[in-house]
């Protein structure tokens, strides 16, 4: 019934994406189909509107253009019923829309009561963690960190709640294909309700970041996998929450180097935010504090746990603490030991 | 500037006033410390011409970077201060200062029949201090660049190590705050207390209640973002935790301040516009404007909600859902006096004799874009729409074909109605029409595929985009290009109006204001013959001569004094 | 259907224009009124000023209560009434100059701007007086506060013997400081400023430029520090009394 009132279904221009609309990507969250409704009512007003005001300005232009013999009519310049229903109308026409708006806005901040799965967020510059638990599926006391995928199960609730580090920046968690958006602020926990409605395609739906947050806001993407069955949803989170999957350490640590450092470190020797990795491991260096330190495991470990700790000269205290890998913490490091010996040469 | 044009009478045609406010005195040293309100107005002309240079070539090369999803020209980092810098120069250096603080400064005490404005060295000094302002955005550009997006949002802005870039960008805004106060109170006092006898306030041009409502945001709203950035320089060297979380301080509450301020900023930049609309609506219609009063309280209406309505900024922020309840509400609320005023316009048109001039072409393609920029509002006012547009290219779009479609659209129209009063010369008519035409067709193409790729979900300020966005960028880009052509146009005939342009006729339009009773260019006090007040919608007040080349006050009014007028 | 003419030739039949009155005027008392009328508009911008500082506050005395609660007692409420009773003679004594200018006492108003501008010097020593001992134990604002217990006030000692340092960090006291500091410090700088206009209306008092028709400036002036007092009136009591 609500895509009677759909524009995009008329017009015959490319649609968003497969299963979309003109104007959406395919309404796949329990949010969706009403925000597309108030969009088709707004739209089908807003036309109307913008088809009276310019026909009528149209028209009056052709009809009353200066042209030889044609003079202009002295008319009155006030007439307070028409001014008074010009006014009145469109004010009740948009009180209506209001009430259309906020009873789907309602729906959408107020979760269901019991059956919501949690999933945590974290924003960082310029990656997106997400960290899963499940008793059942995935066993109790177990979490597994994935980082640029967020995967949910078709039909089920979940509460996003989702944060940024301190001395991080503020971010925002935008998935187009549910219609849903949430700013995540350092030092708040932000919270998001959605159940998707749709299994994703094969890649994914897109997710974007939409609070500008720098260099790389641009390349702060992620996907989104809506799995149809629970035992798909366990797999894939298993799979991609197991960095102990990759058994190449060096290749392991690339991984996760990808995944969480880039973005600050480099690993050809030029600078960005923090030091490069090239030729790193086994250096010393001097500390702020005037300190100095050998690059090693113990410092590594100590500089991703608790970076202000100790901060090499010259460069800001700007990173954020890593501290969500729970059991696979041995496994990471082992990764990144592996990664950063690599790059000694 | 124009002062040393050669006066060629030929018989038949308009005479230059020998003595001009242009000429009266010579020399750049003279120009800078007077204290004539129709000079002070041409040296912020020149300098908001200069911003509005420097933010549009900001904007096309970020288009041409647009034009494929990867890195094309610029690297992100440049992208990001190509953004940034040309939001911020057009926002604060262009927009905002831009219709008043030129054409309104000019235009003001004329309209009302005063010598100048109320206090003349304030108006000076706010000039000097936009000067200053932008001196320190001209610094940030030989500093390399800042790339916080003109908002400047904590953390990111303040929360990095101390940049001297950054520091220049809160010490310019800050300044050219206090420039745009310094204006408003200046424009307050001046309607208040300068007006002659007989011009009440309803005998008011609609620009004059325009100005005046924009003027009480600009007294009132300003001083807010001038402690916002005032406190967000010391939150960025000292880091006292006003802001930062990570000093105990709250980010959200920098966007409530910021936005208390840039929302009815937004009004101070299209009040101004709507008033130059009303003039040019009637005066090319030939038709006493419809609803007068309905369009000057709908101005004041819309500088009062306008105050009420930030939080629709930040819907997605965090702030109470219930906050956000109430600030949809609120801002349908403020659609309905723009709507007012665009059903008045349209009735103004009807019967009426409407000419083709450049001016009203520039006043209908408003009526479009204004039209489009406002409905476009309603989504973005619907909080459970403003979730799923929110910082997407809709965004971008609506609020482009508002400032710029609308605001521009306004300031070009402007600037063309009243060149000839300001500088006394004609533009080639041609021309002008055709660039209009272009800016029109430019507007168009730039920015109505940005809603469509704003509705599929392209975030703003992206430097590389996923290839399904390409198409409506690369034809965004392409009409960002031919507006950029227009602009270049624009400033080739208006300049070579100023050498060889014809002589302009005190009154080429036909207006009723009392502008057009001064001579062109006006008298250093503005006025050699009392000008007769009148209704500033009363045509039928002036007839046209043919050997004048422009329309002259009928003889039965210069001899009663007295206004012709039958309707009001 | 009048004319801008009939005002003019009003202005015409005056033998002479007051040297005090600028072209664009036709009365010295409609300059008077205009200047008074942009003066009560700043001060209208100089209330939307501070009204963001009290905001804050608002917001941040909300949000940490107890903070605000603890750090309050690191300010010393005598200093900040000495302050308050010197602000208030200063503006009896502004409206004084006032009045002696209306009535053209040259004297009085000299002696009345004098006495003005020294109410001011003093209130600044005191502030000064406050800040250098804050900075000195390090009450200060964001990350750099840390004060040690034997620096804390003995009210506050007596009251909560067991408050650390630490506890007071790790509730972010800085943010108090931050927002006492930028409060009083804003108020400090227009405080300057109102410094420098009396002796700026001293120089020409002695000079002799006001009379009874043309002391704007002496008003003006006297608007502007009674609105430097009124936001000190609300300043004492937010940051000084209540716990």
């Amino acid at each position: 019934m609500m895509s009677d009132l759909s524009l995009g279904s008329l017009s015959g221009l490319p649609l968003a994406e497969a299963g979309g609309s003109f104007w959406f990507p395919p309404e796949s969250s329990s949010i969706a189909a009403g925000s597309d409704f108030v969009y088709d009512l707004i739209l089908w007003l807003c036309i109307i509107f913008f088809v009276l005001i310019c026909g009528a300005t149209l028209y009056f232009m052709v009809k009353y253009r200066k042209r030889p013999g044609h003079k202009e009519e002295v008319t009155s310049t006030h007439n307070t019923r028409l001014e008074l229903a010009w006014s009145v109308i469109p004010l009740l026409l948009l009180m209506v829309v209001f009430g259309v708006s906020t009873y789907w806005y309602v729906q959408f901040i107020t979760p269901p009561n019991e059956d919501v799965h949690q999933v945590d967020v974290e924003a960082k510059r310029w990656n997106w963690t997400f960290k899963y638990r499940d008793k059942e599926l995935l066993g109790p006391d177990k979490q597994y960190t994935v980082v640029g995928e967020l995967l949910l199960i078709k039909d089920r609730n979940y509460q996003i709640v989702m944060t940024a580090p301190d001395n991080d920046v503020i971010h925002s968690f935008f998935v187009p294909a549910f219609r849903v958006k949430q700013d995540c602020v350092p030092g708040r926990y932000n919270k998001l309700w959605f159940r998707p409605t749709e299994a994703s395609p094969p890649e994914g739906f897109n997710m974007f970041c939409t609070e500008y947050c720098g260099d790389d806001h641009s390349k702060m993407l992620a996907r989104v996998h809506v799995y149809e069955t629970e035992a798909e949803w366990a797999a894939a989170v298993q799979e991609k929450g197991n960095i102990g999957r990759i058994t190449d350490l060096v290749e392991r640590g690339k991984v996760i180097y990808d995944q969480n450092c880039k973005s600050c470190h480099s690993v050809d020797g030029s600078r960005l935010i923090g030091p490069s990795w090239k030729g790193l491991w086994g250096k010393k260096e001097e500390m702020e504090d005037g300190s100095t330190f050998t690059v090693d495991k113990d410092y590594v470990r100590e500089s991703v746990l608790v970076p202000n700790k100790h901060i090499v000269k010259g460069y800001p205290d700007q990173m954020t603490a890593f501290v969500s890998w729970g059991d696979q913490e041995d496994a990471y490091f082992e990764g990144i030991y592996a990664y950063m010996e690599s790059l000694k040469d | 500037m124009a002062g040393g044009i050669v006066e060629k009478p030929t018989s038949g045609a308009p005479v230059r006033p020998k003595v001009n406010y242009l000429n009266e005195t010579k020399g750049l040293k003279n120009w800078l410390v007077t204290l004539d309100h129709k000079r002070i107005a041409l040296m912020y002309l020149a300098a908001v011409s200069v911003a509005l240079l420097l933010g549009g070539f900001w904007a096309l090369v970020l288009r041409t970077e647009l034009l494929g999803p990867q890195d094309t020209i610029l690297s992100n980092q440049w992208y990001n201060r190509a953004f940034t810098l040309h939001g911020a120069v057009m926002v604060f250096l262009f927009i905002i200062p831009g219709i008043p603080a030129s054409l309104g400064n000019f235009i003001l005490p004329m309209q009302l029949g005063a010598k100048d404005l109320a206090l003349p060295r304030i108006n000076l000094l706010s000039w000097y201090l936009y000067v200053i302002g932008l001196i320190f955005f001209l610094g940030i550009l030989f500093l390399g660049g800042l790339d916080t997006g003109w908002t400047l949002y904590p953390p990111y802005s303040s929360g990095r190590p101390v940049e001297l870039n950054l520091i220049f960008a809160y010490t310019g805004v800050f300044i050219l705050g206090f420039s745009s106060i310094l204006t408003g109170l200046n424009f307050i006092a001046t309607m208040h207390k300068l007006r002659p006898k007989g011009m009440t306030m309803y005998k008011m041009p609609l620009f004059l209640w325009a100005l005046y409502a924009t003027s009480l945001i600009q007294v009132l709203a300003t001083p807010v973002v001038g402690l916002t950035l005032g406190l967000s320089l010391i939150e960025h060297v000292f880091k006292i935790g006003i802001f930062l979380p990570q000093y105990g301080g709250d980010p959200v509450l920098y966007q409530h301040f910021f936005w208390f301020y840039s929302h009815p900023a937004v009004y101070i930049m299209v009040l101004p516009a709507m008033g130059v609309q009303s003039e040019l609506i009637a005066t090319f219609s030939r038709k006493h404007v419809f609803g007068y009063k309905a369009i000057a309280w709908s101005s004041i209406a819309i500088a009062a909600i306008g105050f009420i309505v930030w939080g629709h900024h930040m819907f997605v922020s965090g702030q109470s859902p219930a906050a956000g309840i109430i600030f949809s509400f609120l801002t349908y609320w403020v659609a309905i006096p723009s709507a007012i005023k665009v059903f008045n316009w349209v009735a103004t048109l009807y019967k009426g004799a409407i000419d083709f001039k450049a001016p009203m072409i520039y006043a209908l393609a408003f009526m479009y874009l204004f039209g489009i920029g406002g409905l476009t509002g309603l989504f973005l006012a619907s909080v459970v729409n403003n979730v799923h547009l929110h910082d997407t290219y809709f965004v971008i779009a609506h609020f482009h074909m508002v400032m710029v479609g609308s605001v521009l659209t306004a300031f070009l129209g402007g600037i063309h109605y009243w060149w000839p009063k300001m500088t006394g010369k004609m533009y080639n008519e041609t021309l002008a029409r055709i660039a209009a035409v272009m800016v029109f067709i430019g507007f168009n193409v730039t920015f109505m595929p940005q809603f469509v790729a704003g509705t599929r979900g392209m975030p703003r300020r992206y430097a590389n985009y996923l290839d399904e966005f390409t198409i409506f960028h690369q034809v965004s880009t392409i009409g960002a290009y031919i507006l950029g052509a227009a602009v270049v146009l624009q400033a080739f005939y208006l300049v070579y109006s100023l050498f060889k342009g014809k002589q302009a006729p005190p009154n080429p339009w036909g207006s009723a204001s009392l502008e057009w009773q001064a001579t062109s260019p006006p008298d250093f006090h503005n006025f050699t013959e009392k000008p007769i007040v009148m209704g500033a919608y009363d045509f039928e007040n002036w007839e046209f001569v043919s050997e004048e080349a422009g329309y002259v006050l009928k003889k039965e009014v210069i001899e009663t004094g007295k206004s012709l007028a039958t309707v009001h | 259907m009048s004319t801008v003419a009939e005002a003019d030739s009003k202005q015409e039949a005056l033998p002479e224009r007051p040297k005090e009155l600028a072209m664009h005027f036709d009365t010295l008392h409609q300059q008077f009124t205009t200047t008074k009328l942009g003066m009560w508009l700043f001060l209208g911008q100089e209330l939307l000023f501070f009204c963001g500082l009290f905001t804050a506050y608002s917001v941040y005395r909300a949000n940490h209560q107890e903070m605000f609660h603890y750090a309050h007692y690191f300010l010393d409420w005598k200093l900040g009434g000495a302050n308050t009773v010197v602000l208030l003679c200063s503006s009896l004594t502004a409206a004084w100059s006032v009045r002696c200018a209306q009535l053209e006492q040259r004297k009085g108003l000299i002696v009345t701007l004098i006495l003005t501008f020294l109410c001011a010097c003093a209130f600044m020593t005191i502030k000064y007086i406050e800040y250098s001992h804050k900075i000195h134990i390090g009450a200060v604002w964001g990350s750099h506060f840390g004060v040690n217990q034997a620096d804390f006030p003995e009210h506050l000692k007596e009251t909560y013997p067991d408050l650390t340092s630490e506890q007071l960090q790790q509730m972010n006291a800085g943010s108090f400081f931050a927002i006492y500091f930028c409060m009083t410090g804003l108020h400090g700088i227009h405080v300057l400023v109102g410094m420098g206009l009396y002796i700026w209306l001293l120089i020409r008092a002695i000079r002799g430029d006001f009379n009874r028709k043309y002391y704007g400036a002496v008003d003006n002036v006297a608007l502007y520090w009674h609105i430097v007092d009124i936001i000190w009136i609300f300043l004492f009591p937010l940051l000084y009394l209540i716990g």
